[in-house]
């Protein structure tokens, strides 16, 4: 969660949020989310799992390359 | 309910110390759109009143943090904590989750980027918007 942060303080561009998932299984549901932490990136989910920041960041960057 | 025991007290407040800047935090409280029931020490927890609680109680652990408690009565993902107007935490931040929380606040008073220059050079080039959602729990 602390890398989701740290990217949304670095760059206007990214915007963060944490949603806790038992206090909102509706909208967990609604993401398919079956573990955590899962990052659903522009109401799509993207990717699940601890990552290290390299990897983060890169995801962040694939997932705006690809939106539409 | 007490969230905060003397230990942890002691050890928020020591990383509380290297805040370097002003961190506001806005705590938005209201009906949550679909409640459900969670019940913890033969009660039910009431998610606005623990979450207010807390952040009053890390409030009181550095002059560098100023908390707003605003109360709407439109539903929605209540409890909303927002963090130097970027860092959002919906629900309860309790658990392992108060971890993120107090690594948001002391994300938001640091005054240099904590991400490597690498990292930073990616962002940078980001050409579209991102909104991450990051599903987290207490454990």
């Amino acid at each position: 969660m602390l890398l989701a942060y740290r990217c949304a303080l670095a760059s206007e561009r990214v915007t963060a949020a944490a949603v806790e998932a038992t206090e909102f299984p509706a909208a967990a549901d609604r993401h398919g989310v079956v573990s955590v932490p899962a990052i659903v990136a522009n109401d799509r989910l993207a990717w699940v799992g601890s990552v290290p920041e390299k990897a983060f960041v890169e995801h962040v960057h694939r997932v705006s390359k690809s939106l539409p | 309910m007490n969230p905060l025991g003397e230990h942890e007290r002691a050890a928020i407040r020591e990383v509380f110390v290297d805040l370097e800047r002003d961190v506001p935090i806005l705590l938005e409280l209201g009906p949550e759109a679909a409640p459900i029931t969670v019940l913890a020490g033969g009660r039910e927890i009431d998610f606005g009143d623990e979450t207010k609680l807390l952040l009053e109680q890390l409030a009181e652990l550095s002059d560098r943090i100023d908390l707003t408690v605003k109360e709407t009565e439109n539903p929605g993902q209540w409890p909303k904590t927002t963090v130097a107007g970027a860092l959002v935490y919906h629900g309860l931040p309790w658990g392992y989750e108060l971890t993120t929380l107090v690594g948001a606040i002391a994300e938001a008073g640091r005054t240099a980027p904590s991400l490597s220059s690498a990292s930073l050079e990616t962002l940078a080039s980001l050409e579209r918007d991102v909104a991450l959602e990051v599903y987290v729990t207490p454990t």
